[in-house]
């Protein structure tokens, strides 16, 4: 079962390893292309689409004055046919007056040569002229043109000839001949204003509006595809630049966890990479100086233990000399006297001997707890439990006279994550010290309460509260280093031992001052459903 | 259980729908065999209707009205046509001779020109259509091998227009590939003014 690591001071929660998706960098680059991208393949789609309606629009205004263009070129062209046919008509009535003429002086129409006529009236643009009565054709000829074997427009013109000597109706048929340009321009005419408000498309025509849908289809498929590559690309940057980011934090984490040799990749010379470096920089210093310090801690530690050793042993050392040289300069002489008192005196420094002795070998035995405190194996436990057991055991703290010793179980179950033994190990050394702290000051009467409680979601505390002279706020955080103590009895390791416990739960211990007047000890244990989320 | 069937019948009536073919409306139609020869023989006024003012005027405008017929000789059953033919017909007012023309041009053959007063008999002319659909060495004779002929008529289509238009060349590479991207969301663009597609009542040859 892995503990969450300690927190910095009470109340701060861990952080979850987890980052939600959501607040991930990667999702929120990503997002934000996304964004962007929308923005700005929507701001050019719609200048885009605006341009294209706007030459739609000038396409419009164009093909309107086509359209005029064509539409009064029509009227031109047939106000020009039909001044052309007048004048084919007045020619042709001319031609009837000639005709006229002739037969007044030669009673005889086919005495009129036609030909000779064409000939002489040297009419390139009439193909034939003939003159008919009652569809009997009385004379015909036909003209040289200067067709060049184009196909041409023929122009008939039709008119009565008068003549007094004769009741039938003659009519004169003359048939003009028009060059086929023009016909021909004026269809092509009919082309073009038939593809009016249409245009090519790779090969296609159609109408423009058609066209200018597709175009903006075409456009938005275009920004769509755009879109997606550019979401594509910024998925795999930022994919690669916050996976780089993300390794070095895993690093980070690595180190916190205690992984003092964890170092971030570098390669690139990027501002990840100089960041992996100067973090491995960084991590290299601390290490040097980490073995620094822990040899000096190691070097220090040694020296007080060697020192606090010395002076344990000093101490009881000295009596038992004291009463060795007593026992050699008296006793011989008591000795060979045969005085009595030899015998007390060989009693009390036995006596000496033994009690120095005792009081080394407790010293021995205190150092020994301290060296073995066993390993934590922390489970949902019940607070209240523990205080129920730890009351019946020490119950006998409160004489019901004076000294009172107050255990406070709260009413709700407050499962926390702990070792029962060495919790209530925890409780007999603060509760200990606490009354022997309280005793030393000569109190009267000594007031001892332990109470446990929830704190939040996360936390329980568990606190023990004295009425003794209390702990000056410059040694609350010396009081748990070992050998420091104010008791003249005291080993100076129970608070030690206190601290490694409730460390090894993932714990936090401080002092603050007491409603009671004197210290109280506060211990901060996990809630067991921590462990679940 | 018992209602997944119907489910599915009601889940796939509509793809069925969908993939069922739009069949064409039936022209009624004379098919008239001359020696060796097959002709064929219908009215579409539809093509140039005269109750519509704007085709009227279009037709009077001195601007020729083309008119395209597609004619496709099926077997019936058959996927592969025996006989194609197109005839196109071109229809203007002639201020010169102040007649309305008419030219009927079958396939490559030379046009035949044709000339009336009337509006309403060159109209009428156009519409009316009766032209070879080739030899009949080439059917099958007998009762069991009906026939039948798509007919796909067309006002003034849009393929005819300039060669210089036809595609999107000569405009840069960019242009070009740009107007085929266009090209692909136009869909199925209209190919004339107006088009018109029937398909003949199926006819047989009699057997000699």
């Amino acid at each position: 079962m892995s503990l969450p690591r300690s927190p910095v001071g009470p109340g701060v929660r861990s952080r979850p390893e987890v980052i939600p998706w959501l607040g991930r960098l990667q999702t929120r680059v990503v997002v934000a292309l996304v964004l962007l991208g929308i923005l700005v393949v929507g701001a050019c789609g719609y200048l885009a689409h605006m341009t294209v309606r706007y030459f739609e629009r000038l396409g419009t205004e164009q093909t309107a004055v086509a359209r005029e263009v064509i539409e009064r070129a029509r009227p031109v062209y047939r106000h020009m046919v039909a001044a052309k046919r007048s004048a084919y008509r007045y020619r042709t009535e001319l031609l009837a007056r000639d005709l006229e003429r002739a037969w007044a002086v030669d009673s005889v129409p086919h005495a009129f040569d036609l030909g000779a006529w064409l000939a002489q009236a040297r009419a390139k643009d009439i193909e034939a002229l003939a003159v008919e009565a009652r569809g009997v054709v009385l004379a015909s000829a036909r003209g040289v043109t200067d067709a060049k074997g184009e196909a041409e427009v023929v122009v008939p013109i039709r008119t009565i000839v008068h003549r007094a000597s004769s009741d039938v109706p003659i009519e004169l048929h003359a048939r003009f001949i028009v060059p086929s340009a023009l016909a021909r321009d004026f269809d092509a005419l009919g082309a073009l204003r038939g593809e009016l408000g249409t245009v090519e498309v790779a090969g296609a025509r159609v109408d423009r509006e058609d066209a200018v849908r597709a175009v903006a289809a075409a456009l938005a498929a275009a920004s769509g595809l755009l879109f997606l590559v550019a979401l594509a690309a910024g998925i795999v940057v930022a994919r690669v630049v916050t996976r780089r980011v993300s390794d070095v934090s895993a690093v980070m984490r690595r180190v916190a966890a205690g992984d003092r040799h964890a170092r971030a990749a570098d390669p690139g010379g990027d501002e990840i990479a100089r960041m992996a470096t100067d973090l491995n920089t960084m991590l290299d210093e601390l290490e040097q100086a980490h073995a620094k310090v822990a040899y000096l801690q190691r070097i220090g530690a040694w020296q007080g233990i060697a020192r606090r050793i010395a002076h344990e042993i000093k101490n009881p050392l000295t009596p038992i000399q004291l009463a060795a040289q007593q026992l050699r300069h008296q006793g011989l002489d008591l000795l060979r006297s045969g005085d009595p008192a030899f015998e007390q005196l060989l009693r009390d420094s036995v006596d000496i001997i033994d009690d120095e002795v005792d009081v080394m070998r407790r010293w021995v035995h205190n150092f020994s707890q301290f060296a073995r405190v066993p390993k934590v194996h922390p489970e949902p436990m019940d607070l209240r439990e523990l205080l129920r057991d730890f009351e019946r055991a020490y119950g006998y703290l409160s004489d019901g006279v004076g000294d009172r010793f107050d255990v406070i179980v709260p009413e709700a179950e407050l499962l926390v994550l702990g070792d029962q033994q060495l919790l209530k190990q925890v409780l007999v050394n603060l509760v200990e010290n606490a009354v022997l702290s309280a005793r030393e000051a000569v109190n009267a009467v000594v007031h001892v309460r332990v109470e446990a409680r929830r704190i939040d979601e996360v936390w329980a505390q568990l606190a023990v509260a004295d009425n003794g002279p209390g702990i000056a706020i410059e040694r609350r955080e010396a009081v748990f280093e070992p050998h420091e103590t104010t008791r003249e009895e005291g080993s100076g390791l129970g608070l030690a031992i206190v601290k490694k416990i409730v460390l090894d739960h993932g714990g936090h211990i401080s002092v603050v001052s007491s409603d009671l007047g004197g210290a109280c000890l506060r211990v901060r244990l996990l809630l067991a459903t921590v462990r679940d989320t | 259980m018992k209602r997944r069937p119907w489910l599915l019948l009601g889940g796939a009536a509509p793809l069925l729908v969908a993939a069922a073919r739009d069949p064409l409306p039936v022209k009624r139609t004379r098919f008239i065999e001359v020696g060796a020869a097959l002709e064929v023989d219908f009215e579409m006024p539809a093509i140039l209707p005269l109750d519509d003012e704007q085709v009227l005027e279009t037709v009077s405008s001195g601007f020729a009205t083309r008119i395209v017929f597609d004619l496709a000789l099926f077997e019936a059953g058959a996927p592969q046509s025996i006989a194609v033919r197109r005839r196109t017909v071109r229809v203007w007012w002639d201020p010169w001779s102040r007649e309305f023309v008419v030219v009927t041009q079958d396939g490559e053959q030379p046009g035949r020109h044709q000339s009336f007063m009337r509006r309403e008999d060159a109209v009428g002319s156009v519409a009316r259509v009766r032209m070879g659909l080739g030899g009949t060495l080439a059917l099958r004779r007998g009762r069991q091998h009906p026939h039948f002929v798509h007919i796909l008529a067309q006002r003034n289509p849009r393929g005819h227009t300039a060669e210089t238009a036809r595609h999107a060349r000569g405009q840069g590479r960019d242009l070009s590939v740009f107007s085929r991207w266009v090209r692909m969301f136009l869909g199925s663009a209209p190919t004339a003014e107006l088009r018109i597609e029937r398909r003949t009542n199926y006819f047989y040859l009699v057997k000699r």
